[in-house]
């Protein structure tokens, strides 16, 4: 028998958003607002943010490059103490900094990383996600 | 003196702006329902400068920035 959360997504421009959580365990998190881009590999979270989470913009864990629209650009790694989406939470999460252009009005982007993860089930037409989970 | 407001309020007093709001309740959906706006600017930046003033509390980053109508995204 399989039981399946629901999770509505926030429709603007056409686009698909989520609001997630990140943070480091001792404070509050910080809610942040997410494009769902399958076409990201990674998530993408911008530096301000990262570092409030207690990232240390300084000591990345590594750097990637990054093909996208416009050109390949080099990003940072950076762990993540908490990050919270879809019902999940994950530890020391691994997600690109990067400030995507202030006309953007979006976070950064949660990518198919994340949510092949959780095994997650988009449905653009109702706007939502679905991650099925087998009871016990 | 902090000044709670709903979700709805807040957007409509901060529209077309990014608004950092210290939040009270989260529906379920990680959505503030009511919270107090620490910081808001029509400048991303300027509202993410001010993450700082969070102190422990826990924000939310909202955009009720409007995207013109000749804008598309391709990421």
């Amino acid at each position: 028998m399989s039981r399946r959360a629901i999770y509505p997504l926030e429709v603007r421009n056409g686009l698909l958003f989520l609001r997630v959580a990140v943070g480091d365990r001792i404070r509050q998190p910080v809610i942040a607002r997410l494009l769902v881009d399958t076409g990201s590999s990674f998530t993408v979270i911008s530096t301000q943010v990262l570092e409030d989470a207690g990232c240390n913009l300084q000591s990345p864990q590594g750097s990637i490059a990054i093909t996208a629209a416009s050109g390949i650009v080099r990003g940072k790694i950076f762990e993540i103490p908490q990050f919270s989406a879809l019902g999940q939470t994950v530890e020391r999460f691994r997600a690109v900094g990067f400030n995507l252009p202030k006309s953007a009005d979006m976070d950064g982007l949660l990518g198919i990383n994340f949510m092949r993860s959780c095994g997650a089930i988009i449905d653009i037409g109702k706007a939502c996600i679905t991650i099925p989970s087998l009871l016990p | 003196m902090s000044k709670i407001l709903s979700y709805h309020e807040i957007q409509q007093r901060y529209d077309g702006e990014w608004v950092l709001i210290a939040y009270e309740l989260l529906d379920e959906n990680l959505k503030p329902i009511s919270g107090e706006v620490i910081a808001h600017s029509t400048d991303r930046d300027e509202v993410y400068a001010d993450l700082g003033k969070r102190g422990s509390r826990g924000v939310a980053i909202e955009c009720f920035a409007k995207i013109p109508e000749d804008m598309t995204f391709i990421l």
